[in-house]
């Protein structure tokens, strides 16, 4: 007789707690959030709670179950359509009975920014589209890729994380720029504007961090690090290893975490390797620079192989760009041919109206690996640029592996892969 | 006051209300013999922990066996101690602050464990016993180790994890039936300890040590005893531990645990 006690006095509780829980939820108004599927609410029940109560937990709030999905117990509820998702799934969590209830969500693949340009920009992403905006152009390999999106579910960067373009400096007023650029110096005239007059540093800065998810253009790696221009190239796109040196060190006093190195020589500099240096042992920055686009060995700076990250071209189907240049202080490779980026808005014309063009060559290459080290520095602060270097390195996958197993003088460790350099190892048993 | 420190005071709190006991009921049972008794235990649950100063949450599963030999001082008096291993799941947890992240998805770590326990009966009314119970258990740092595939390189995890648990709070004992005597409790439920893994690939080294705490402060045990003979007896328990959610709302977690007690 006390047991029965017991089991009704249960039994009761159940029921005021499931009353208690919809009178305090109510019924309200419609829908307008998109990120979920209007109407509807995903439920589980506690496995002791028996049918006829599930189902008159339901009917009691005019709601029914339209599917279940079996091995998980849950099912697909349909809501009254006068109801607000979020009011049901509140007031279906206050039910003891229910073990959880959450709006039917709906996913989009990984993180997919809305820049119109995005689908041409095989380097971050490429299912083997076309890769050319004028019909006829080529199509890309599938997963011949740095694997962008995957990646950016796990970080978009930090806006104190600083990349410095060491270059011909940058269109300030680019539409898909201007809103990353800090204030930057020109070294070639001695001013602070450090506008680019040539192209090639608009080209790399779009690369790296082209301000993204804004529905114009392109996308950057770096989508929150910020800009810092130094003009140390010329119109020509020349510069004097002197205003390269100084311009180094301004930007590194500056704040500059990561340094972008899109040019080279042949000849070894003193002066320009013990700025290189200084930085790289002294102020914990990451130097990425271009290995040079001659089919040669490695130019500098990219051939000071203990603090600059050197950075080979490969293409839209993962394989070596001829021009690429070669030797054991190859680092790692970065797709640089044919790659989608800014360009400067005065080269665009009535027939050319949009300020985008292809670049090729390790210029681009090293800009995706600058990138790439702005986001692991924005999740990890605390590494030491060569600790970033070793990252990107041991991360890339070697897609050269077939002819030349291993770290090769061609592509390194092979072309860089973001995905695993920033989103977690899974390690099972 | 330390975090550190708090675990210990609260066991020594714990352990101090169940052995409180009123003097006329030790007046009553003075002279009675000692038993020892010796048991056989299985213990299961599933426990939330949360990690990163409470910004994410993952399970601790842990299985148990546990060989126990029990002293009843007095009626209504027990002390216990206990050892055994331990089979602890902590898959879920996600070690960011390493040079490559880790998902750790890599489950059971296996261990020794100790620990202690007391039961108390503090009052006999009509057919029930109200007392108090309390339990330290300690898992020991126990270590595994796992290979990294995914890279062009290998590397090496090395993962130390250790955990303690401690409980108590009062019980309520129907003992109106010949066989069976059910009971309720409703106890503190504490649960911390760490998770370290450490990382080398090739000449990238990094360590990251997790502190975890177990979601859920009291819990609501029932199960009954079974004891058909003198010398046997069996018991078997369920524990629901009510816990609220990171960002809100309430869940639930739950353990069982069967012993199998010989007397000598």
């Amino acid at each position: 007789m006390r047991k029965h006690h017991w089991a009704l006095s249960l039994a009761l509780a159940g029921c005021l707690a499931v009353f208690i829980g919809f009178v305090a939820g109510g019924i309200p108004r419609l829908e307008e959030e998109t990120d979920h599927v209007p109407g509807q609410v995903l439920l589980k029940f506690r496995s002791w709670v028996p049918v006829w109560r599930r189902v008159a937990t339901l009917s009691n709030v005019r709601s029914r179950a339209v599917s279940r999905i079996t091995r998980l117990n849950v099912f697909v509820v349909q809501i009254p359509d006068e109801a607000k998702v979020e009011d049901m799934v509140t007031a279906f969590n206050r039910n003891p009975d229910i073990e959880y209830a959450e709006p039917n969500h709906i996913f989009r693949a990984a993180v997919t920014p809305n820049d119109i340009y995005f689908k041409y920009q095989y380097a971050l992403f490429n299912k083997g589209q076309d890769i050319d905006w004028v019909p006829g152009g080529p199509q890309g390999k599938p997963s011949a890729d740095i694997k962008a999106p995957s990646a950016w579910e796990e970080t978009t960067g930090k806006e104190d994380v600083i990349i410095g373009i060491l270059d011909t400096g940058v269109d300030l007023t680019h539409e898909d720029l201007k809103n990353k650029i800090l204030p930057g110096y020109d070294f070639v005239n001695d001013d602070p504007d450090p506008t680019d007059d040539h192209y090639h540093g608009t080209m790399v800065a779009g690369v790296v961090g082209a301000e993204t998810n804004n529905g114009k253009g392109i996308a950057g790696i770096a989508w929150k690090g910020k800009i810092l221009p130094v003009k140390v190239l010329n119109d020509y796109g020349e510069g004097r290893a002197s205003d390269i040196a100084a311009g180094i060190l301004w930007a590194v006093e500056h704040g500059a975490k990561i340094l972008n190195l899109s040019f080279a020589a042949p000849s070894e500099n003193i002066t320009l390797g013990t700025a290189l240096k200084d930085a790289f042992e002294k102020q914990d920055v990451f130097i990425a620079a271009a290995a040079g686009n001659d089919n040669t060995a490695v130019y500098y700076p990219a051939a000071y192989e203990k603090y600059v990250c050197a950075v080979a071209a490969t293409d839209y189907n993962d394989e070596r760009a001829v021009y690429s240049n070669f030797g054991y202080e190859i680092d790692c490779a970065a797709p640089g041919e044919k790659i989608l980026t800014t360009i400067p808005s005065y080269l665009t014309t009535p027939l050319a109206p949009f300020p985008y063009g292809y670049g090729w060559g390790t210029s681009m290459a090293s800009a995706h690996v600058a990138g790439l080290a702005a986001l692991i520095k924005s999740i990890k602060p605390s590494l030491k640029p060569g600790q970033i270097m070793n990252i990107i390195r041991y991360s890339a996958d070697d897609v050269n592996a077939s002819v030349y197993k291993g770290k090769d003088e061609f592509l390194g460790y092979g072309r860089i892969n973001m995905e695993k350099a920033l989103v977690p190892l899974k390690i099972t048993n | 006051m330390s975090g550190k420190r708090i675990p210990t005071v609260l066991c020594f709190m714990v352990l101090g209300v169940a052995l409180f006991r009123p003097a006329p009921i030790q007046a009553q049972e003075s002279g009675q013999s000692i038993h020892i008794k010796s048991s056989l235990g299985f213990e299961y649950f599933s426990r939330t922990i949360v990690w990163d100063e409470g910004l994410y949450s993952s399970k601790l599963k842990a299985a148990i066996g546990i060989l126990r030999a029990e002293l009843e001082l007095q009626k209504g008096f027990t002390i216990g101690a206990f050892a055994g291993y331990t089979l602890s799941n902590f898959n879920g947890l996600v070690f960011r602050q390493l040079p490559f992240s880790i998902d750790y998805e890599a489950g059971n770590i296996g261990g020794l464990l100790w620990g202690a326990d007391v039961d108390t009966i503090l009052f006999v009314v009509g057919d029930y016993e109200i007392g108090t119970t309390a339990q330290f258990a300690m898992s020991l740092r126990s270590t595994a180790e796992f290979e990294i595939l995914s890279l062009n390189q290998k590397g090496d995890l090395v993962a130390k994890r250790k955990w303690n648990r401690v409980l108590g709070g009062p019980v309520i004992r129907y003992t109106g039936y010949e066989d069976f005597t059910p009971f309720l409790s409703i106890a503190y439920n504490r649960l911390w300890g760490t998770f370290t893994l450490s990382e080398t690939i090739v000449d990238l080294e990094g360590t990251e040590e997790k502190t975890i705490t177990g979601k859920g402060i009291v819990g609501i045990t029932v199960g009954t005893v079974y004891e058909p003979s003198a010398v046997f007896k069996l018991k078997a328990e369920v524990t629901a531990l009510p816990y609220t959610k990171i960002g809100g709302g309430l869940d639930v977690d739950y353990g069982a645990s069967v012993k199998v007690v010989v007397f000598f």
